[in-house]
């Protein structure tokens, strides 16, 4: 029985490997943020890209995963499994022929993530789930990709009692990708960081061995947020191909209009999953005894940071007012180089967001006096005026070492002229 | 012994609690949850890599109505109830447990 238990956390490259995949922790702000970011473009067709991605993850996992798997059931039993240890919910797949078939279940991340973070759904949202559910269908029965078709017809999220897919079979009606290439990654620095009194390589394994809660609707409520751990290559894909279809219609406007809504995704993810982490008795557990001043709140927290699967994050500066972090093979960087090769510009916009906003927590937001994360406590800290403001000065996709990012407390100004998030050389 | 009840946001529209106890939390707490059959108690003890490290738990019925987080040696838990018609009574028996804490 397929157990992620099983597979061990790399704390040589701070990277969790299932079945080929790289895993990374996010929650449902996050999740649900970057896609109705990309949806919100209507003059772009992202549904097939949505389902394309996953079902690109899925089926490359489970080809690998059910690899010594011959029999039918088990093989389903596995997917089913992996499912629920993402987080994603709960599958049942008996069903389920290798002509396809309805899968129902009344528990999806998608589904209840959304309508949790954002109301009723005036559409089906489980993008995820759909595709994950037609690269699943490919490879329980060794079909190709190809040929197999899916579509969420009850959503959860639109008030329906399940969400109900439909699988079968006939030319994909979804985007199917060119293949990846190889991951590429590289030496991890050995970078001097200010002295603290967090012990950050013990504090990113203790974390790294810290078992999500995985409850019995298959969701993985830790942090005050639903979590996931998902395919890197999940938000790399949908990222990227949303940002070159932005190209296609607007130039070099479309990247920097997509840039700005991902590093947005950027600060939804540092608010609440690194706010809901400083905030949580977990972290109080682990890190008070030494957590003596702001500067080692940024040590730990970004100790923990290493621990979800990001890559290695260095801290090679910092001051109440700046912070500069080096990242070997973050996530989107090494995503980038096996699926388009060197990037031409920085793709560093989680990194780039989820720094800026560790700061404004810190510095601005005074997380450790456990400040209600709010709405209304969001825009304050991020749309207020004087916040933390990052550029990538490096990007390991662009042929660099490392990706760097430089975060800096900024006033605010009449004529606000710098972008957030270019690369200084751009 | 519950020293403040203090209603924490929680953004997955369950009703939250963070409850500052009169003493720090020990292993009597969780004898209050000892049947298995009726609790999911789980345990992480991170000493062997953190030494100053307290060990957190994690107490969560099987009917799923309440969540309970919180380390030995920290002076608060927090709770989290699921929005229902029992919601009330649920909340009730925790608080009166907490507050027969020394």
């Amino acid at each position: 029985m397929f157990d992620i238990a099983n597979f061990g956390y790399d704390f040589a490259t701070n990277r969790l490997v299932v079945g080929g995949e790289p895993m990374v922790l996010h929650c449902h702000h996050y999740n649900v943020f970057l896609q109705r970011s990309i949806q919100d473009a209507e003059y772009i067709d992202s549904a097939p890209i949505l389902v394309g991605a996953a079902a690109e993850v899925a089926f490359a996992q489970l080809t690998n995963l059910l690899s010594r798997t011959a029999e039918i059931p088990a093989r389903k039993a596995t997917v089913e499994a992996l499912y629920r240890a993402c987080g994603l919910g709960l599958i049942d797949l008996s069903a389920l022929t290798d002509r396809g078939g309805a899968v129902r279940t009344h528990s999806t991340h998608y589904s209840t993530g959304w309508k949790e973070k954002f109301g009723v759904s005036r559409a089906p949202v489980a993008f995820f789930s759909t595709g994950f559910l037609a690269g699943a269908l490919a490879a329980i029965y060794h079909l190709p990709l190809s040929d197999v078709q899916a579509r969420q017809t009850a959503c959860r999220s639109m008030g329906a009692d399940a969400d109900v897919f439909e699988l079968g079979r006939g030319p994909a009606d979804f985007t199917i990708f060119a293949p990846r290439r190889n991951p590429v990654l590289i030496a991890v620095g050995n970078d001097v960081e200010p002295a603290t009194s967090v012990d950050r390589a013990a504090v990113t394994r203790a974390v790294a061995e810290m078992q999500l809660p995985v409850n019995d609707e298959g969701l993985i409520p830790v942090f005050g947020v639903y979590a996931t751990r998902l395919h890197a290559d999940y938000y790399n894909r949908i990222s990227f191909a949303f940002e070159g279809e932005m190209t296609e219609a607007a130039g070099r406007q479309g990247v920097e209009i997509a840039a700005d809504l991902f590093i947005e995704a950027g600060h939804i993810c540092a608010f609440n999953t690194m706010g809901g982490i400083m905030c949580s008795p977990e972290w109080d557990a682990l890190m008070s005894p030494m957590l003596n001043t702001r500067e080692d709140w940024v040590h730990g927290i970004v100790a923990w940071w290493n621990a979800c699967g990001y890559g290695t994050g260095k801290v090679v500066d910092l001051s109440p007012t700046a912070l500069t972090v080096r990242l070997y093979n973050d996530y989107e960087s090494v995503g980038y180089n096996r699926m388009y090769g060197t990037a031409d510009h920085g793709v560093g916009y989680l990194v780039t967001g989820g720094f800026a906003g560790i700061m404004n927590l810190i510095y601005l937001g005074d997380i450790h006096t456990k400040p209600a994360l709010t709405p209304e406590f969001y825009d304050r800290l991020f749309k207020g005026g004087r916040a933390f403001k990052a550029r990538m000065t490096t990007c390991q996709a662009m042929g660099d070492p490392y990706t760097e990012i430089r975060a800096e407390l900024a006033e605010p100004t009449a004529a606000e002229g710098r972008r957030e998030g270019a690369r200084a050389s751009a | 012994m519950i020293r403040a009840a203090e209603k924490v946001y929680d953004c997955l529209h369950r009703e939250r609690y963070r409850y500052t106890l009169g003493a720090v939390v020990d292993e009597s707490l969780l004898a209050h949850y000892g049947d298995a059959a009726a609790f999911d108690v789980s345990v992480y003890d991170a000493r062997h890599l953190l030494p100053q490290a307290r060990v957190t738990f994690r107490v969560e019925p099987r009917d799923g109505r309440f969540l309970i987080n919180g380390a030995l040696g920290l002076d608060y838990v927090t709770i989290t109830y699921l929005r229902d018609a029992g919601m009330a009574a649920t909340r009730s028996a925790q608080e009166a447990i907490l507050a027969g804490l020394m």
